[in-house]
């Protein structure tokens, strides 16, 4: 049943039910936490993801939109240009500063178009915004100029290219030239400022690892893209091919094995707009998330662990507590127990050796009174003869009279106390043997009665008694009375001669019991015969008083039966003091015999 | 003083030499003269009144018995009751004449059926005196007839 100390299992199911009660609150406080995070988690992903897929569908359609409309701007630059160059011949334009200057002013107010660019049928350059004259380049390898010398109309997206004058990358944004008759005589082209289309995507801040791009459809040429590194993934030019050959205007292609991308055509040009993210990134921005996150389930299973903790440990101090109650209430019933065993057997014994006393006492003054009554018997009958012993003749000898007499008498003297001592062992036999009964007794009245007793014999001491309040007790009447009158009859006995005596009977009571004091102030008695006064036949002082020496042990037996003390407070000369304590009411441990 | 029937017998059962004397004296100086018969302890007053074995002796003439309580080999209280147990004693005085005055024990005597209790005096002069009080007193009782 008990654990002991040097075995204490380091986890037990707890015995008491309030510490299972807390222990299977505190599992589903932690199952809820653990559930509640785990499911908070897993939507946080999801919206992660579902965001991050939002974020790139919302983007890559803006961005082709604002892509488109750079082109339609471009394409209303070239077609200005188309307009001022008119019906002019090329050694016309060439020559012409305003125009050059035209084109400039456009390509200046257009910050995504670089350069403005005027090639006539043969490819070779002859007006650009950026010099007067033109430098003597041939365009006629470009892609987008053979596409409008082959009857390209409409807006011609160039391949990525390398800028020939500025030295730049680029690409051509070109309109085929016509005659009047619809004859080939040139290109107008414009080259893209790619830092502008960087700049402007830097600045949409996509989140994920995002990149952007611009392709062109068929051979899937990047003709910019942000970041310029890493290297595009082999995987996702043909994945968007294959996507777009599916969905010509919008769609989404898987550009490497952790990437997701969105397409968007350029309005109706052969241009795709590209976003594409990072599954992996918008992972990672999920873990960072959860890191930050996790620290609040953890805080509560911190707490909860706490709380347990807490109740579990003051359900173990209030078990521990419980047990050593019950020990210790073990403990005192055995304790108890021997006790009253002890009790029973120390009564038992005392009960047979005061009865053994009482039949000892019995018999001894039975058995000597025996031979006293023949001792006084023959005695008297010596007596009886003293007239035949001793004739009243003058010439007997009358010493010899006077001895037999004084003989006689010595006898009869010692005979007569003899007998009072042993009338006193029967006395204090008898008393062992009586059974007290308690009843409420006046004990001012008692004490009246007492004092009354002895005022002849105060008045003739010139002695004053007086007698305080007094508590009432539940007591047997005649061994208290014989107590009390015990005491102040000495005290009346014991004055000093000639000195008025002061005899004073007070008491008090507290905590269920009352003492008495009588207290005089007569002759006294020797300090070192403080213990003999209380002994059978042992008086102290001058022995100028009648007695036996009974009196007080008769008092200290009493008292004792009574369930009571007496002590005595006293010197030579100054008076003495006897202080009866007693049980207000008969106390049940006290048996009253 | 009247004599009592001289027919009637008494038993003294006392173990003490002197008592038996000085109640013996006393009673004569009383001026009764009926015969005394001294038994000295418990078991000789038991075998004279119902002999060694049971029924033996019935022949007694009228006696009363003058009873000690303190025997050393029996209690007189033992005696008092099977004298008075028995039918043929029960209606004869027995007059208890011990030491003690002790009230239980006077008590139980009278309770047992004895007629008279009397404690010894120390006093001489009370023991004699009661002692001829108990003269007159048996000068004066009726001792009724064995059954």
């Amino acid at each position: 049943m008990l654990t002991s100390a040097g075995r204490r299992p380091r986890l037990r199911w707890p015995r008491s039910s309030v510490s299972r009660i807390t222990l299977a609150l505190g599992a589903c406080g932690l199952v809820f936490i653990l559930g509640t995070a785990a499911f908070i988690a897993g939507r946080e992903r999801q919206i992660a993801f579902r965001e991050a897929r939002a974020s790139a569908g919302g983007a890559v359609f803006s961005l082709a939109d604002h892509a488109s409309r750079l082109f339609e701007v471009a394409d209303l630059a070239l077609r200005a240009a188309t307009l001022s160059l008119g019906d002019r011949s090329w050694e016309d334009a060439q020559a012409s500063l305003p125009l050059h200057d035209e084109l400039q002013a456009t390509a200046v107010a257009l910050p995504y178009v670089r350069d403005l660019l005027l090639a006539d049928a043969a490819g070779r350059l002859r007006l650009a915004s950026l010099a007067f004259p033109a430098p003597d380049v041939s365009m006629a390898d470009r892609a987008a100029f053979a596409a409008a010398r082959d009857g390209a109309t409409g807006l011609v997206i160039g391949e990525p290219l390398l800028g020939k004058v500025s030295g730049k990358p680029s690409f051509l944004i070109a309109r085929r030239l016509a005659d009047a008759d619809g004859r080939f005589r040139g290109l107008v082209s414009a080259t893209a400022d790619l830092d502008y289309f960087v700049g402007y995507w830097r600045r949409m801040d996509l989140p994920n690892d995002a990149h952007v791009a611009l392709v062109r459809a068929g051979e899937g040429q990047v003709l910019v893209r942000l970041p310029e590194t890493p290297a595009i993934s082999a995987t996702s030019l043909p994945a968007l091919k294959a996507a777009t050959a599916e969905a010509p205007l919008s769609g989404r292609y898987v550009p490497a094995p952790d990437r997701l991308g969105f397409y968007q055509r350029v309005g109706d040009l052969p241009v795709y707009l590209t976003v594409s993210y990072s599954e992996a990134a918008v992972d990672a921005g999920w873990r960072a998330w959860l890191w930050t996150f996790l620290l609040f389930p953890a805080a509560a299973i911190l707490a909860l662990l706490v709380l347990l903790a807490l109740a579990r440990r003051q359900t173990r101090v209030e078990a521990r507590a419980n047990l050593e109650v019950t020990r210790a209430r073990a403990a005192l019933a055995t304790a108890n127990t021997r006790l009253e065993q002890r009790v029973a057997e120390r009564t038992a014994d005392l009960q047979e050796s005061n009865a053994e006393v009482q039949r000892f006492a019995y018999i001894v003054s039975h058995d000597l009174r025996a031979p006293l009554v023949n001792i006084m018997g023959f005695t008297s009958e010596l007596q009886r003869l003293r007239g035949d012993i001793f004739p009243d003749a003058p010439a007997a000898d009358p010493t010899l009279r006077e001895d037999f007499d004084e003989a006689i008498g010595f006898i009869q003297s010692s005979i007569d106390k003899m007998d009072r001592l042993i009338k006193a062992i029967l006395m204090l036999a008898r008393q062992g043997s009586r059974v007290f009964q308690p009843e409420p007794v006046d004990m001012a009245a008692l004490m009246r009665s007492i004092v009354d007793g002895v005022a002849h014999r105060a008045l003739s001491a010139e002695a004053t008694i007086t007698v305080g309040p007094m508590p009432d007790l539940v007591i047997d009447r005649i061994a208290v009375e014989q107590v009390f009158s015990n005491l102040v009859d000495n005290a009346v006995k014991y004055l000093r001669p000639g000195v008025p005596g002061r005899v004073s009977v007070s008491a008090d009571a507290e905590n269920g019991r009352a003492r008495f004091r009588v207290a005089d102030d007569g002759r006294g008695i020797d300090p070192g015969d403080h213990g003999r006064v209380f002994e059978l036949f042992r008086r102290s002082g001058a022995q100028d008083r009648p007695g036996d020496g009974i009196g007080l042990a008769h008092v200290k037996t009493l008292v004792r039966q009574l369930g009571g003390t007496i002590s005595l407070e006293s010197a030579p000369g100054r008076g003495s003091t006897f202080t009866v304590v007693l049980p207000v009411k008969p106390q049940d441990g006290h048996p009253a015999r | 003083m009247m004599a009592l029937t001289q027919a009637v017998t008494i038993l003294m059962i006392e173990d003490d030499e002197g008592h038996a004397r000085l109640i013996e004296k006393n009673i004569r100086r009383a001026g009764v003269s009926n015969e005394i018969v001294h038994l000295r302890d418990g078991t000789v007053a038991v075998e004279f009144l119902f002999g060694s074995d049971e029924g033996a002796r019935g022949d007694h003439g009228p006696f009363m018995i003058l009873l000690d309580l303190n025997l050393p080999d029996m209690s007189g209280v033992d005696i008092l009751k099977r004298v008075k147990a028995d039918e043929r004693f029960r209606r004869a005085p027995v007059i208890v004449l011990t030491t003690t005055d002790d009230r239980a024990e006077i008590d139980r005597c009278y309770d047992l059926g004895c007629n008279v209790y009397i404690t010894k005096p120390l006093i001489y002069q009370s023991f004699a005196e009661a002692i001829r009080q108990l003269g007159m007193f048996l000068s004066v009782i009726q001792i009724p007839e064995q059954v």
